[in-house]
């Protein structure tokens, strides 16, 4: 199987946040004002690739954590890492070692030896959800609003 | 067109925030001169934060809602803010330093935010902890900045004390309180108020700080509390008490809460739950567990995306929060006594949470 080690993202920092909790991943877009949500599987993925590891790994790992299909497996991934990617949440790095990752630490219950899911469990596609309901919000307090040189422009000398 | 540039980071020659800092310092001991000093001293999170005010008009801006965590302290203050306004003291908004090649990347012990609407410039030293803040006009200020003010400011200065500021609500009894949670239009000041009005205690409904630590906690930041013109008809005994009846029903209707319920109001408080309230048209209210990713989703956001210098390390605060401190949601119904009741009742038998 052919590993493209091209294939490596890197989190959209520092414009893009993020925070895993529980095995769930909530993802903040600073600039455009939306955030995301990101269920479990999708959370597994979201964090291989911002740890440095490629898409391709990441669908083997889930392949062999759910004893499913490595097609179906890495064409779900590849569906997620596309709208990520559109969405500008991650950016594709180069280099052979792909070491541009985010450097968080993932401990190997997530994406090190693939623990086998539990019994029954079937993989599901990883599902991105999105929410604009914070964009009037960003619109309308323009917090960093300032000119070029980052003083206010003094219009009255009041 | 306005460029949307972070102010605390640049790139190439900017401006020198300490340099700033000082030209909006010198400004403020001209305005002093003017228009006289007033102190006040407040309790935040237990730390001390001390207000020179450049006039009693400008004192007005702050003391409202910052006035039930009011401390006679003359203890040298873990924060200062000197605060003034040009309409008061007749002196102008500074010129600008000059640009300096060597700020490069920004001093990143001066900390500076310029809001455009309203009018706002926040500087604040975080090695001396100092901060300067100009209005143009205290007169002026909108009761929205009034309800919460020195956000900016405020937030800088907790971050250094390991607090995160959120956009959130909370109330409590006896030491222990839960943080109400979610973005505008969830139900935060509706829940806040009624459990007010049913007996519990009041930190805030818009803006806390919470802390991690052995044991997770609340803290006030302001009392006031604001409702959109059309739900106050739900709370008839708060309506004569309205602050700003004449910007009604253009603005928010607002309330500083220590005015007509001084002993109800809660300075710090052991976090016990996070609900996150959700409008159900039915009548009797429930509280159910959710995951915490869903109070994140509910919180963070909202938190982020309105307070300078927000980052990674602010959504990290809040998530190690709720990974400490367990979540529901807070199915609100209509009938508000019903409300208080369940919120009262789960703030007294929640467990506490340990290390």
């Amino acid at each position: 199987m052919r590993r493209d080690v091209a294939d490596r993202y890197r989190v959209n920092q520092p414009t893009v946040l993020h925070q895993t909790i529980e095995g769930e991943t909530v993802i903040i877009h600073l600039e455009r004002g939306l955030y995301y949500s990101l269920d479990e599987t999708g959370a597994e993925v979201w964090e291989g690739l911002a740890a440095g590891r490629s898409s391709s790994d990441v669908a083997d790992h889930l392949a062999a954590r759910f004893g499913s299909d490595r097609a179906e497996v890495g064409s779900a991934v590849d569906s997620l890492v596309d709208r990520l990617r559109s969405e500008e949440l991650i950016v594709p790095v180069d280099g052979a070692d792909g070491a541009d990752g985010d450097g968080v630490a993932i401990p190997s219950a997530v994406l090190g030896d693939a623990v086998p899911a539990p019994a029954g469990a079937r993989f599901q596609p990883p599902r991105l959800e999105r929410f604009g309901d914070l964009q009037d919000l960003l619109l309308l307090d323009p917090i960093h609003a300032v000119d070029e040189s980052g003083w206010p422009e003094r219009r009255e000398n009041s | 067109m306005i460029a949307r540039v972070p102010v605390d980071t640049a790139t190439g020659p900017t401006w020198s925030r300490r340099e700033g800092l000082a030209r909006l310092t010198d400004a403020f001991a001209q305005a002093v001169v003017h228009t006289g000093q007033v102190e006040r001293t407040y309790s935040i999170a237990g730390h001390s934060v001390r207000i020179q005010a450049a006039g009693e008009a400008v004192l007005g801006i702050v003391d409202p809602a910052l006035a039930h965590l009011a401390m006679d302290d003359q203890r040298s203050p873990d924060l200062v803010v000197r605060l003034w306004d040009s309409a008061s003291s007749g002196v102008p908004l500074p010129g600008l330093p000059p640009p300096d090649a060597t700020a490069g990347d920004g001093d990143r012990t001066v900390r500076s935010a310029y809001h455009a609407v309203p009018r706002i410039m926040s500087i604040y030293d975080r090695i001396r902890r100092r901060a300067t803040v100009w209005v143009p006009d205290a007169a002026q200020v909108p009761s929205n900045e009034l309800a919460s003010p020195l956000r900016t400011v405020l937030h800088w200065w907790s971050r250094d004390h390991g607090l995160q500021f959120v956009h959130g609500g909370a109330v409590g009894l006896d030491g222990r309180a839960v943080l109400l949670a979610g973005p505008s239009g969830a139900g935060k000041s509706t829940a806040a108020l009624a459990c007010l009005l049913g007996g519990l205690d009041y930190l805030g409904d818009d803006y806390v700080l919470v802390g991690d630590g052995p044991r997770p906690a609340v803290h006030s930041l302001y009392s006031a509390a604001k409702l959109q013109p059309g739900h106050v008809e739900a709370f008839p005994q708060l309506g004569p008490l309205v602050e700003n009846a004449h910007e009604l029903p253009a603005e928010k209707a607002m309330w500083f809460v220590h005015r007509h319920f001084s002993e109800r109001t809660m300075a710090s408080a052991r976090a016990v739950g996070v609900l996150v309230p959700e409008v159900t048209g039915e009548r009797g209210t429930t509280i159910v567990p959710i995951r915490p990713a869903a109070a994140l989703a509910a919180l963070a956001p909202s938190t982020i995306v309105q307070l300078s210098g927000a980052d990674q390390g602010s959504l990290s605060a809040i998530g190690a929060f709720l990974g400490r401190v367990p979540s529901y949601r807070l199915r609100s119904g209509t009938d508000l006594p019903g409300l208080a009741q369940a919120v009262r009742r789960f703030v007294q038998e929640a467990p506490e949470v340990s290390g």
